[in-house]
């Protein structure tokens, strides 16, 4: 079996890349089979909300969604500035810090709310799947805020390549969690 | 007890159970015949190719036409004997026999059986011909049933899946809390048998073991009479545990 | 390539050296000791489970006053399950999965395909630390007050939600496997990337020896699968902790309907593949070995490649065999039932190449050799009997009953488990730089061999007479009282088996510290872990090698150098 000479390095991504790739593969697994075990949970049932259960109110889910759409863009916005307006990047980068937590605190107040109008999550799968669930996707908020602080030494890095797949990928994460909490947020309160 | 006996499956008192058996053994022959022809290269191939007696090696990594060629033969023999063979027989079977479900107005015995740590429970229509009404017949681990009709079962558990084995039918089917599933078949013979859980449902899961007794028509009426009359006189029916059935609907 | 991959200097303390290493070559021995350990904790359970079986209500010998002082030795109906529970647990995610794809794939992928390190190497170290937390946590969960999980290591609930296990162990259980999971992600991104990145210059996909074409495919469906899993631990998790509902229904969920079946639905979608998790890196060492031990080039080496990838794509389509008692709607039964027999395809392609390897070679029985035909052997039985499993009517009596056990020991436990000790005793030379014993290691082949077909044999022949799993007692059934022979026969092969272990243990340890010198190339096969000194040197290569020819260049008649093999590094002789 001869070789065909070639040199595939010159070809490659950069292993950091290709890895990263793979862990959202990874995720986008994770959340599947979140979103699966939902629609089966749902589909069996003859109505949703089951059992007269009221659906629960948009005002803390829109909250959410806009807090976490902003950051998204406010994100954006910093890893396109991080390495030619250092004052203009931290600004967005803290507003997207910020932001986050902000989503945190409405998902708490939504949390709050459902288990204020008897939607505590042993009062069966409706609840169950919208509480585990943010559950699950704030916890990676919480991991992705962990990696945003993670960025906020940009100022002295920003020519550092390594750095520069960080910023990459913590926006990529971001971005993720961003688009799941959307997915969560139509098929969850909105349809 | 010859080893023989000792080996085979118990005695099948079911319509269709010999259907199961019948495409084990076929299964068997096509398995044995292919994995004969895997020894035969294993230890053939060890005996004539060994170091010591072949020194010169057939340097190939294998010719692209001969292999493919190889690989269209195995596979279509591997498709046809084993495939398409089992997959069309096994579907045959299902459709005609386990799937195909007595019609509803066909004369069968109905039983309702609620599976629960670590107990089967039975229940007749009773007297009215409904089911969860005062007059049920209700047993636990003794299952009655008459020869030569069949009997439909619906099944459904109170905590744990359990799993409705009838060895001698050659089949079994999950109960699962929460759903009602459905399995039927049409006992040949009479005489007492044994019926399982198969389903790992606890520490007592080796106890949750019932008795199948089949009748002939004659005896399973005169049983049938006096459970109904015991019931009418001796049921509770303001204990409301007494009340796990449902309808009998079409499901 | 700019980027200096695992750049780290070499360790000077002992806890740098071995405890907190980033070297794969430690990373992969430490698995093996860990999964070595977890083999003999599972495979004591077996044995215990056997005893139970074949001698119910006997008190366990020399040790059974020790472990169930209360019940005078016997082992108790509850410990029954959480035995099974464990032994199926260890021996999958503590066991198989640390040895062939912890150690063999951290030791062999960066020695095969002539890298320094992996990707990431403080990654990789993490990732053992993760397994070692998740395997503490399983041994911890033993010693809360009501003991370890007991719901099967499938934990279906309602069995495994409160209902039916209430205690600590079943949630340290589930955690314990989240953990895991984590880790073995990790370490499976960390494969791919490798494999993908840093292969040597000149090796294609195809001159990858077929070892880590195994191990590729097998961190594949890992980093594909398993946070499916994942997903459904934690729902279980939520459910035992925080009194969700996605398992409960009927009589047991007090309000709400959650479903039970659709955890089994989760667990299957990576159950199922998980089966070939494990398996695949032991097809692809067997591939090669067959072709370094036959002298001969791997028959087909290409197509052996593609029939392996052609059945981890299948594997993830036909997970619904598993729940065909569950009355799923006759279509998707019958569509699984069907995706499910054409896996029968590749795997007769998959022998096929593996007896053409043979056709008309030169073949030497060391150690890794005899282990090689050895999974041949057992996979053809354990192949086979699947076929009976798969098919929905004939699964309608086998479900759940000892067949099952048999067919999976064959496949999962038979076959991974020889393939593991033709890896060990093939690369111990490399790994350690002395030779095992091969007197010992013939002895340790055929008692291993005469002892597992016993046991998975005998359980396939009392399955079929309607024995069911998990019994703690089956004799209470009137029909299998005639079993109670057989079963004493699997549980003398079982012993048997265990017995035929002790050389192995021996050999090792003492192959560790007095084991002949190995020569630089003991078993004369040209791959590129063969090319450097054995142990290797921190660093592995001195220099990148850049590779030139395929690794199953034997028996090429234009040879001229008194070798019958090619190194990888040298050009085709043509």
């Amino acid at each position: 079996m001869a070789i065909k000479s070639m040199n595939i390095n010159q070809t490659m991504k950069h292993p950091k890349e290709i890895a990263f790739t793979i862990l959202m593969v990874s995720w986008v697994m994770l959340f599947a089979a979140l979103f699966l075990a939902y629609a089966l949970l749902r589909f069996k049932e003859a109505q949703w909300p089951p059992m007269g259960f009221e659906v629960v109110s948009l005002k803390w889910p829109i909250v959410s969604t806009i807090f976490v759409g902003l950051s998204s863009y406010t994100l954006f916005l910093f890893s396109k500035n991080f390495k030619s307006n250092v004052k203009k990047a931290k600004k967005y980068l803290y507003s997207t810090i910020f932001l986050g937590i902000g989503f945190l605190v409405s998902q708490k107040l939504l949390w709050n709310e459902m288990n204020a109008t008897g939607l505590d999550v042993g009062s069966g799968t409706f609840a169950s799947i919208i509480q585990a669930f943010s559950w699950v996707h704030a916890a990676h908020i919480v991991m992705g805020i962990i990696g945003l602080t993670w960025l906020l030494s940009f100022a002295t890095k920003s020519d550092d390549l390594d750095f520069n797949f960080r910023v990459k990928h913590v926006s990529k994460f971001w971005h993720f969690l961003d688009i799941v909490w959307i997915l969560m947020f139509v098929t969850m309160f909105l349809i | 007890m010859s080893w023989l006996e000792r080996i085979s499956p118990p005695d099948i008192i079911s319509t269709n159970g010999h259907l199961i058996d019948s495409l084990f053994t076929y299964t068997t022959i096509m398995a044995c015949i292919f994995f004969f022809f895997v020894c035969l290269g294993l230890f053939g191939f060890s005996w004539k190719y060994s170091a010591k007696k072949n020194k010169v090696v057939d340097y190939t990594y294998g010719n692209r036409k001969k292999q493919l060629k190889m690989t269209l033969v195995i596979g279509l023999l591997v498709f046809v004997l084993i495939d398409l063979t089992i997959t069309w027989r096994s579907n045959n079977d299902m459709i005609n026999e386990f799937w195909n479900f007595p019609k509803q107005d066909e004369d069968i015995t109905k039983v309702e059986v609620l599976a629960q740590q670590w107990m089967w429970n039975f229940r007749y229509a009773g007297a009215d011909g409904e089911f969860n009404t005062g007059d049920d017949v209700l047993t636990n681990h003794d299952l009655h049933i008459p020869v030569g009709k069949k009997v439909e079962f619906r099944i459904t558990s109170k905590d744990v899946i359990h799993s409705l084995f009838f060895p001698n039918a050659r089949i079994k089917v999950d109960a699962m809390p929460g759903r009602i599933s459905r399995m039927w078949f049409q006992p040949t013979k009479t005489g007492i048998y044994d019926i399982a859980c198969a389903e790992m449902c606890g520490t007592n899961h080796y106890k949750m073991q019932a008795k199948l007794y089949v009748h002939t028509q004659e005896e399973f009426d005169e049983w049938l009479s006096e459970a109904q009359h015991l019931a009418t006189i001796g049921n509770d029916t303001d204990n409301l545990d007494n009340f796990w059935g449902w309808k009998w609907g079409d499901k | 390539m700019t980027y200096a991959h695992g750049k780290h200097a070499a360790p000077t303390t002992f806890l740098s050296k071995y405890v907190f290493s980033y070297d794969h070559k430690v990373i992969g021995k430490q698995f093996l000791w860990y999964g070595i350990f977890f083999l003999g904790v599972g495979g004591m359970m077996a044995l215990l489970i056997r005893w139970t079986l074949a001698f119910p209500g006997e008190a366990f010998p020399v040790l059974g006053n020790l472990l169930f002082p209360h019940t005078n030795g016997i082992v108790p109906p509850d410990t029954y399950s959480m035995l099974f529970t464990l032994h199926g647990t260890i021996m999958i995610f503590f066991a198989i999965t640390p040895i062939l794809i912890g150690a063999f794939g951290n030791y062999c992928i960066p020695l095969m395909i002539g890298a320094r390190d992996m990707a990431f190497p403080l990654f990789n170290m993490l990732s053992f630390h993760i397994a070692v937390i998740s395997g503490a946590l399983l041994l911890g969960s033993l010693f809360t007050p009501m003991g370890g999980a007991a719901g099967g290591w499938t934990s279906y609930p309602t069995l495994s939600t409160l209902v039916g296990s209430p205690g600590a162990g079943q949630t340290l259980w589930c955690l314990s496997i989240f953990v895991l999971g984590v880790s073995s992600t990790m370490g499976a991104v960390n494969y791919i990337t490798t494999v993908i990145c840093f292969r040597a210059p000149g090796m294609g996909y195809f001159d990858m020896p077929l070892t880590i074409w195994g191990l590729w495919l097998t961190a594949i469906l890992n980093a594909i699968f398993l946070p499916v899993l994942g997903a459904g631990v934690i729902l279980l998790t939520f459910d035992r902790v925080f009194g969700t509902t996605f398992f409960l229904a009927g009589a047991a969920a007090t309000s709400g309907s959650g479903d039970p079946i659709l955890f089994q639905h989760v667990f299957w979608i990576f159950g199922h593949p998980e089966v070939y998790i494990l398996i695949l890196p032991a097809w692809g060492m067997v591939s090669d070995f067959l072709s370094f031990f036959a002298r001969k080039p791997a028959f087909g080496a290409k197509a052996t490649a593609l029939s392996m990838t052609t059945i981890t794509i299948l594997s993830t389509l036909v997970y619904g065999h598993h729940m065909f008692t569950t009355q799923m709607s006759p279509l998707l039964t019958q569509t699984f039932m069907t995706l499910t027999m054409t896996i029968s395809i590749p795997s007769a392609i998959l022998f096929a190449n593996w007896l053409g390897t043979l056709y008309k070679g030169s073949i030497r029985f060391d150690s890794p050799m005899l282990f090689s035909m050895g999974v041949v052997f057992v996979f053809g039985l354990g192949g086979l009997t699947g076929l009976y499993l798969g098919t929905v009517s004939t699964d309608l009596y086998l479900h759940d009953t000892y067949f099952v056990v048999g067919h999976f020991h064959y496949t999962m436990a038979a076959s991974v488990l020889l393939g593991g000790y033709a890896g060990t005793y093939f690369w111990f030379p490399k790994m350690f730089g002395r030779m095992m014993d091969e007197t010992l290691a013939k002895i340790h082949f055929w008692i291993t061999m005469i002892g597992l077909n016993g046991v998975f044999m005998g359980m396939m022949v009392v399955g079929f007479a309607g024995m069911h799993r998990r019994l703690y007692n089956p004799f209470v059934y009137e029909f299998l009282e005639k079993l109670i022979p057989i079963n004493k026969f699997i549980t003398y092969s079982a012993l048997l088996m265990g017995v035929g272990q002790l050389p192995f243990v021996w050999n090792f340890v003492y192959s560790l510290y007095k084991g002949k010198k190995a020569p630089a190339n003991p078993w004369e096969v040209g791959t590129l872990e063969w090319t450097i000194p054995s142990p290797p040197i921190h660093y592995n290569f001195e220099e990148i090698p850049t590779v030139r020819c395929g690794p199953h260049e034997f028996g090429n008649p234009k040879l001229t150098n008194g070798r019958d093999f090619q190194y990888q590094t040298e050009e085709l002789v043509e």
